[in-house]
């Protein structure tokens, strides 16, 4: 005995390890992969009737299976969501996943009141990303989810894709959870979030673009939202979706007040406030009735190559003042006149001056336009809070003191638009 | 001479525990006390820090090659040194505690969500009384060997998250009054260079270039420190209070899906701090130890040090939540003691003219 | 005293052993007696250098005429009755005289040795290709071929009761540190072992910790390699029946070095130098740190390989852990059969075997394609540094347990153990893990990246040598 305790103190580690491999190795030897015995969940919806509705795009392993057949959409209730997330997680009979989410699709209804306090448990999931996009949907999450198995099979675009695309194109703002709270918890308590109604599919579309989805879109109401499936109570599987219905992308967003869904900006007038944004570029500006210089009754297209934006922010007299100089590098891409010659183009690349004085008075017009429905709601979400408190923060608490709210401060700023239109 | 280290190890000491303690709960902490300012506190903190530094360097001056266990008996006696020894005991005890707790928290929420609670304890505990047995030299070598490779990650997080800062914090938004509170609240995560009195004897210091040498690591660490305060706040601003990893917060909001989550960096970088700031914390702990129980040897400070550890760790004294108050409650009270009645009086023992003999260099 | 006589006496302490040989010619009326061992003396060499000059000299035999006059040998030496065993047994033919005591040695061993040659895990691309031999003459004239100096200093000792090999200690007088040759001398000399087999056996008695599986000596089986260790101040120790030359003090860094690096333009050294640390942490880490991923760290991976790991690894007989003990223990089998077998059948089971066996083994659902690629990506990437090989397949079988057992915490808390543990070696009162740990700011001019020769100014000082600049 006395030489076995000998030898313990000579070899500690040797020891320790033997006593590691004892109590953690014989375990671990039998234990299943986390990688197998998760649920690992891609996207997840959020509804609302009687109680939450959770549904999980989930990913199930099985042997020779490419991703899409392993995909299924796995529903749970409960009073709260994490009893919903639990009821879910009775279905499927493993613990989920939540590490590799990147959408969260939250039903149109739940945006009349206030989301954070439904979302907040989400953002309190440890493993689930605060880069999780956000997304609002005019039917059920769960309807959603099943539309965007079609997505992926139809075009072989998965939904996190689309909307990576759209926050980089056409919303050019984060739409994430994270980004969510940073507005909602910030002075303006305003955010916005990507908007993706489900619309009857024609012609065996996979998702409509903003052009059709502007027309097809129905307008998006509370009542729509939220209609569970009774059947699918307790759980629901991929193939009971309703295959005649397909995601449209219009490039709207909910403009977010306090968590609470105020309006519906379109995507003409996402991009009119995102003229002040230098990474929103890209997109096109189309001018009619061009009758200078060789165009006559034209319609001009263009495309915005690049941008630079100065801004500045300052009290002129005690008035606030927002000043933004943006220099736009756009390229001629399509001339037509009426509706049928279509200029060469050598003569693309002229170019009058009063052309590029509509394109300016086009771009400052669309953004004066956006700027009423936030001016109205006292969203901003263009940064011009932002920018007042970094130029001048005593200016800015001195006159937030003057004024009833600072939700109203958007109504006092004096916006000096300049801008120049750059032919490349 | 196996405890015997060089200036640059103990610099490189002194940059793990700066990095350990702050770069996880603490950035959110002062958030909720002081907003963005939070990155004033620190740096006002760390210049205090800085103070007990200097501290430092002039004591060595004058007691080149002494224990602080020598130093004190001779000018304030055996009683007063071994309350000095048993105080700092109590210091290092819950310094270890809080590192501790904080890391197990990010463990057990990130990878270790359905392990055994002592898992992390069985990773952490061996080998940090291996490298406290082996001696100073070992694991200092082994803190200098990585010192880059903690660098090249922690810049690999920084400039991730300056990648994706959009804008500057929002600094001097909190009043006088919260931001003393709140620095006066957090003081226990600071007081880092306290260690280096307790193996004064040990470090190797022959002139101004030497000091230069403990020096520059620290302010290296200092300044990443800071840039993570900066680059922390000014990424998540308003919702900085509800992110509780810092360091892997800035990283974690950067995604590239060829490669997963890249956060793994952070996590790797984590666990490496940890376990060397751990491992300086405990040495601390046992060289009070053995300074309080003169007969006893560093076999006894480790054994009784994981007694003790297990002891409150077990009757939960030693969790996160418990730590957290403590923090924010007594151990700031504490810590005037620890961090500014100790070093004045070092200070004024450092006043003290005394010539020492120098060192033959060592690796 | 008879010569007769005496021959019988030297032939019964060798046990009448066949190959003991033994002549007795009559010159002037004297007997003169020739003793020797037929397997390890050179024949001809007997006939022409001794039995023929005795025959036709027609003066007085004595030693003195024997030595100075007759003998045509370049190894010709006087000794005395106690010593003509051990000089028989290496290789030398005695010459007995009527009357006179003792006898006269002369070194005529000969054994069939092989000639220099390239060895196999040492080869170069554009840079010598002579390895050692079995035999220290040879090694030692390998030696001194590359250092033509007279501060080439080589001891020789004998050691093993029985093998009695010869042990040459060899260091550049004047660079060397005299206290480290003292020190391998000592131990050397207190070893008392039956017999030297080769190099390996004196390893263990040179190292300061027997019990560790990280090696603390060199091992070099080129001259060129030598040579320069011994530029550096270190010591080589050449033994005898052994291609295999140990150097010491030594750093576990010179595993990463080859010979190549510095025969080729030393910014690509730099570079393989860096692939070859890849290679070390792939080996030792590879499969332990997936086994980890898989069982604990899930959401670390990127979605469309833990979607192929997840459908690869549904419906396995096997969990996780087990399968990838499996898979290693299935590739160490195999390569140590591979080592055994005749050449021809050890390719088919080291290449074709692990195709066919890991191939199969995933379509009969036993393992998953994932864990064969990463053990055997792994078990690949150990031949970066064929010399560390044990150690790392150790290694490898360690963090596959940590990963196992305690997942990416555990890995990390092993490789600081091991680095702390590694950081208290003092061999030689030299750190393991120099120049990185400590840092030595010179000598990171060879380390994992070289700088040209030229501007290597000063050797090595992670060890002490004297004479430190190197290139002026």
């Amino acid at each position: 005995m006395k030489k076995f305790f000998k030898q313990v103190k000579n070899n500690a580690m040797f020891w320790v390890f033997v006593f590691v491999m004892i109590v953690f190795t014989g375990p671990a030897l039998f234990a299943p992969g986390e990688s197998n015995d998760r649920a690992v969940v891609t996207a997840i919806g959020v509804d609302y009737d009687t109680q939450y509705e959770v549904s999980l795009l989930t990913f199930i392993p099985t042997p020779n299976q490419g991703y899409l057949e392993t995909t299924s959409v796995i529903c749970g209730q409960g009073n709260t969501i994490a009893e919903a997330i639990y009821d879910a997680e009775l279905v499927l009979g493993r613990k989920i996943g939540f590490s590799h989410a990147k959408v969260t699709i939250i039903s149109e209804k739940l945006f009349n009141d206030d989301i954070s306090k439904d979302i907040d448990y989400l953002g309190r999931i440890a493993s689930l990303s605060e880069n999780t996009i956000l997304v609002a949907t005019n039917e059920t999450a769960k309807e959603f989810l099943n539309s965007a198995k079609t997505l992926e099979k139809d075009i072989g675009l998965q939904l996190d894709q689309l909307l990576d695309y759209n926050i980089r194109k056409l919303y050019v703002t984060d739409t994430s959870l994270e980004a969510f709270f940073k507005g909602y918890y910030s002075q303006v308590k305003s955010s916005i979030v990507g908007y993706l109604p489900i619309v009857e599919a024609s012609s065996g579309d996979a998702v409509c673009g903003a052009q059709d989805g502007s027309s097809d879109a129905p307008p998006p109401t509370s009542d729509q939202g939220g209609k569970s499936n009774g059947e699918d109570q307790e759980s629901t599987s991929g193939n009971s979706s309703q295959p005649n219905k397909k995601i449209s992308n219009p490039g709207q967003v909910f403009l977010l007040k306090g968590g609470k869904k105020v309006a519906i900006l379109s995507a003409e007038q996402l991009q009119g406030l995102n003229l002040i944004n230098k990474k929103a570029v890209d997109y096109n500006i189309s001018i009619d009735n061009v009758n200078e210089g060789i165009y006559n009754d034209s319609k001009l297209s263009f495309v915005v190559r690049d941008k630079k934006v100065f801004t500045r922010a300052c009290f002129k007299n005690g008035i606030p003042v927002f000043s933004a100089k943006v220099v736009l590098g756009v390229e001629l891409v399509e001339a037509t006149e009426g509706d049928k010659n279509v200029k060469m183009n050598t003569e693309l690349a002229s170019m009058p001056p009063e052309v590029i004085k509509k394109l300016e008075n086009k771009s400052r017009q669309q953004f004066a336009e956006a700027l009423k429905v936030l001016r109205e709601y006292g969203c901003d979400v263009i940064g011009v809070t932002e920018r007042f408190l970094f130029d001048d923060r005593k200016g800015y608490n001195k006159f937030l003191d003057a004024i009833d709210s600072p939700d109203e401060f958007l109504k006092y700023v004096n916006f000096d638009i300049c801008v120049q239109v750059e032919n490349d | 001479m196996k405890e015997h280290i060089s200036p640059s190890q103990a610099g490189k000491l002194c940059a793990m525990t700066i990095f350990a303690n702050k770069i996880f709960l603490l950035p959110s902490l002062m958030y909720e006390g002081a907003k963005s300012d939070g990155f004033f506190i620190a740096l006002l903190l760390y210049a205090l820090d800085f103070l007990t530094l200097i501290v430092f360097l002039l004591l060595k001056r004058k007691y080149p090659t002494q224990k602080l266990t020598e130093i004190l008996e001779k000018r304030l006696g055996k009683v007063v040194t071994k309350i000095i020894y048993i105080v700092f005991m109590v210091f290092f005890l819950f310094k270890i505690l809080l590192t501790y707790s904080v890391f197990y928290v990010y463990m057990k929420q990130q990878i270790y969500q359905d392990e055994f609670t002592f898992l992390t304890l069985v990773c952490v505990l061996p080998v940090i009384n291996h490298g406290v047995l082996l001696g100073l030299r070992s694991f200092a070598r082994t803190v200098e060997m990585y010192y880059f490779v903690v660098l090249a990650g922690f810049a690999a997080c920084l400039l991730v998250g300056l990648g994706t800062m959009e804008t500057f914090p929002h600094f001097f938004s909190s009043n006088p009054s919260a931001f003393f509170s709140t620095a006066f609240r957090y003081v226990f995560s600071f007081g880092d260079y306290l260690f280096l009195f307790f193996i004064m004897d040990k470090v190797e210091i022959d002139g101004k270039k030497d000091e230069w040498r403990i020096i520059k690591p620290a302010i290296i660490a200092v300044v990443f420190v800071l840039a993570l305060f900066f680059i922390f706040y000014a990424c998540y601003q308003v919702t900085a209070f509800m992110h509780n990893n810092a360091i892997v917060d800035i990283i974690a909001i950067f995604e590239y899906s060829a490669l997963g989550r890249i956060d793994v960096i952070a996590m790797v970088l984590v666990m490496f701090l940890c376990l060397f700031a751990l491992e300086v914390f405990h040495y601390s702990f046992c060289e009070a130890f053995c300074g309080v129980f003169k007969g006893l040897n560093r076999t006894y400070s480790v054994v009784v040090f994981d007694v003790i550890f297990l002891a409150l760790y077990i009757t939960k004294i030693g969790r996160y939540s418990t730590m957290i108050s403590y923090v924010q409650s007594w151990l700031p009270y504490f810590c005037i003691l620890t961090e500014v009645l100790f070093p004045f009086v070092m200070l004024l023992l450092s006043m003290r003219k005394k010539k020492g003999r120098k060192y033959e260099k060592v690796f | 005293m008879k010569v007769s006589s005496e021959i019988e006496k030297i032939k019964k302490q060798f046990h009448n052993s066949s190959d003991f040989a033994s002549r007795t010619i009559s010159r002037g009326g004297r007997e003169i007696g020739f003793v020797f061992l037929k397997s390890i003396t050179d024949g001809e060499m007997f006939v022409e250098g001794i039995v023929g000059p005795i025959l036709s000299y027609s003066g007085e035999i004595n030693f003195q005429t024997l030595e100075h006059e007759v003998l045509k040998a370049n190894d010709v030496k006087k000794i005395q009755t106690n010593e003509m065993v051990d000089n028989i047994i290496k290789g030398a033919v005695l010459i007995l005289l009527d009357g006179q005591k003792g006898a006269m040695a002369i070194d005529l061993q000969a054994f069939n040795m092989r000639s220099p040659s390239e060895p196999p895990t040492s080869s170069v691309i554009l840079g010598p290709r002579e390895g050692f031999t079995e035999d220290i003459k040879t090694n030692i004239s390998l030696m001194r071929r590359r250092l033509a100096t007279k501060d080439l200093v080589i001891t020789q000792l004998n050691i093993g009761k029985y093998s009695n090999t010869k042990v040459a200690i060899t260091y550049i007088s004047g660079i060397a540190d005299l206290k480290i040759v003292e020190k391998i001398t000592k131990r050397l000399k207190e070893v008392d072992i039956d017999g030297v087999m080769d190099s390996h056996y004196l390893v263990g008695f040179l190292q300061e910790r027997n019990n560790s599986i990280f090696r603390q000596v060199g091992l070099a089986e080129k001259p060129d390699i030598v040579a320069s260790k011994l530029l550096e101040g270190k010591v080589g120790i050449i033994v005898d029946n052994s291609p295999i030359v140990i150097t010491i003090p030594f750093l576990l860094f010179e595993d990463l070095q080859d010979s190549n690096d510095y025969y080729t333009n030393h910014h690509y050294a730099g570079f393989i130098r860096v692939i070859r640390l890849l290679g070390i942490i792939i080996a030792i880490i590879a499969s332990g740190m997936y086994l980890a991923l898989q069982l604990y760290h899930y959401n670390i991976l990127p979605l469309n390989f833990l979607i192929t790991i997840a459908d690869t690894t549904q419906g396995l007989p096997f969990t996780p852990f087990i399968e990838i003990l499996f898979i290693f223990l299935l590739f160490q089998i195999l390569y140590e059969v591979s080592l055994r077998l005749p050449s021809y059948l050890g390719l088919a089971t080291s290449v074709v075997g692990a195709l066919i066996l890991g191939d199969t083994g995933v379509k009969a659902g036993l393992i998953s394609p994932p864990g064969v690629i990463i053990v055997a990506m792994s078990k690949i990437a150990l031949y970066v540094a064929p010399s560390q090989n044990s150690q790392i397949v150790l290694m490898q079988l360690i963090f596959i347990i940590l990963g196992g057992s305690l997942g990416m915490l555990g890995i990390m808390a092993g490789i600081v153990y091991f680095t702390n543990y590694l950081n208290d070696f003092d061999s030689y009162g030299v750190p393991y893990l120099a120049p990185y740990s400590p840092r030595i700011r010179n000598d990171l001019q060879d380390g994992l990246f070289k700088k040209d020769i030229s501007t290597m100014h000063y050797r090595p000082q992670s060890f002490n040598n004297k004479n430190k600049v190197r290139v002026k």
